[in-house]
């Protein structure tokens, strides 16, 4: 059986095309290269397995899946995985954790509080392992990570809810990620693909607690509020496994359709299939 | 690794089994092609799916990338995590970690549950034959694990070039910057012939 030798790369004309790690792209010098490619001896090579991209001299490939790598003012949702000296350490499905710096929360009793040796020593009272934490990325450390910060009334602790994983890729970046759905559930969608579903608070209840931001007590939640927050929670899940954009707009139209199913059976293949349909239907008539 | 080791959680099968003979006659292995009437220059049959272990639910846990790889008889799954922290924080590129474990029933014999001086001398070598594929530079203090699983295995050689194989597949299901692909295969010298 003989094995067929790649052809050469060719000059001009990079359409559109699948590549698997290690196909050369072009050997023209014009061209620059971009993320998931290298280049060696003048040609550029693919790195990963994806389609080429190709924007004016720039080439690029895009991968099929793609770990979540932050961006400056990207929102996020992270869980704390360690507390260090004056940081903590945040989980936010990227290729390295986040960074927490203590002099970027808020302290409890007034923003303008400073920063005390006890506050260093209790930091566990703020944020302990296992917290998820509402966030905005600041900026890079050196090695890549990024350094989170939480320094305005709507970030911080997220409490009375649960968390559903979906890929990055489908929470497109937009103004406001925190969305209040006319069925009583609020939603952070973070841009990194932790998304958190709970129960409805008031914003002005929120500012009249200011010392109880970094309380761990839940609010009384109802039977039917978190068969609410369940369904929201499935809806997002069945958004996910079909790959639909998850925006406010098409979870409150998969609610909606949700709503003649039972929450458990939207977990099931068949009804995930149709009511997802249902939610593309309605994005592209809107559209 | 003593035969002699009962292992107290759980309900132990015989001591030592072989899989029964079924043929009386005498069989010379390359009289007339293989055993399993494959020419000698012949690979088995191949097939590959990735993204068998994507996430189905709410958990978090799921792979980056995974992969599943018949060759014939063979059968290998491979799971990679990462790139996720490393536990090194000063290391200037990222490292690559392979784990190999053959399923207690994939071989013609029971094996046991504990990691043998085998699985581990494969995973070395599994973590030689790919980790310069990888751009491990691209990774600073990151790292990646490989899983793999040998869930039928038929003949060593030819199931550590399939796990090369599937470990590769999985690599690029998980969107992991590599400057290509393993492939691998395994060869006999027979008399003159290869």
């Amino acid at each position: 059986m003989t094995m067929e030798i790649d052809e050469a790369p060719q000059k001009v004309g990079i359409a559109a095309r699948i590549v698997t790690p290690g196909t050369a792209i072009t050997n023209d010098p014009a061209f620059m290269r971009g993320h998931g490619t290298f280049s060696e001896h003048d040609t550029i090579y693919s790195s990963v397995a994806g389609v080429v991209e190709r924007i004016n001299k720039l080439v690029s490939v895009r991968p099929l899946k793609q770990r979540y790598s932050g961006e400056i003012g990207d929102i996020i949702v992270g869980r704390i995985t360690e507390v260090a000296s004056k940081r903590w350490r945040v989980d936010v499905n990227s290729r390295q954790d986040g960074v927490l710096l203590l002099s970027s929360i808020n302290l409890p009793g007034g923003i303008q509080r400073r920063k005390s040796e006890s506050d260093e020593l209790q930091m566990r009272t703020f944020f302990a392992e296992g917290d998820l934490v509402f966030a905005e990325v600041q900026s890079y450390f050196a090695d890549g990570a990024l350094s989170l910060h939480t320094r305005s009334i709507q970030y911080g602790k997220l409490r009375n809810g649960t968390l559903v994983t979906a890929f990055p890729q489908l929470v497109p970046r937009s103004r406001s990620h925190f969305h209040t759905l006319p069925c009583g559930v609020d939603v952070v969608l973070g841009v990194n693909g932790y998304i958190w579903v709970s129960k409805h608070v008031s914003a002005s209840k929120v500012e009249a607690n200011a010392e109880l931001i970094y309380s761990d007590k839940n609010e009384p939640i109802s039977d039917d509020e978190r068969e609410v927050i369940a369904r929201v929670a499935n809806c997002i899940q069945l958004l996910n496994r079909l790959y639909v954009k998850i925006t406010d707009t098409s979870i409150i139209f998969a609610y909606e359709a949700s709503l003649a199913h039972s929450v458990k059976d939207l977990l099931t293949n068949d009804v995930a299939v149709e009511l997802a349909h249902n939610v593309m239907a309605r994005l592209e008539q809107q559209a | 690794m003593s035969l002699n080791v009962v292992d107290r959680r759980r309900i132990n099968g015989p001591q030592r089994s072989v899989e029964p003979v079924y043929t009386t006659k005498v069989v010379d292995p390359f009289a007339s092609g293989r055993l399993d009437e494959r020419a000698l220059d012949q690979v088995r049959p191949i097939f590959i799916k990735t993204g068998p272990l994507d996430a189905q639910s709410l958990s978090a846990a799921a792979p980056s990338g995974s992969a599943y790889y018949e060759q014939g008889k063979i059968r290998v799954s491979c799971a990679i995590y990462g790139p996720r922290q490393g536990r090194k924080s000063d290391a200037r590129m990222g490292s690559f970690d392979c784990d190999f474990k053959y399923a207690p029933f994939s071989c013609s014999w029971k094996r046991s549950h504990i990691k043998t001086s085998d699985e581990k001398e494969i995973a070395l070598m599994l973590e030689h034959s790919i980790a310069p594929a990888i751009r491990l530079e691209t990774y600073p203090k990151a790292s990646i694990d490989a899983f793999v699983t040998v869930i039928e295995s038929d003949g060593k050689a030819a199931t550590i070039a399939a796990a090369i194989n599937c470990i590769s597949a999985a690599l690029a299901d998980a969107g992991i910057e590599l400057y290509d692909s393993v492939a691998a295969c395994s060869m006999a010298l027979h008399g003159e012939q290869w």
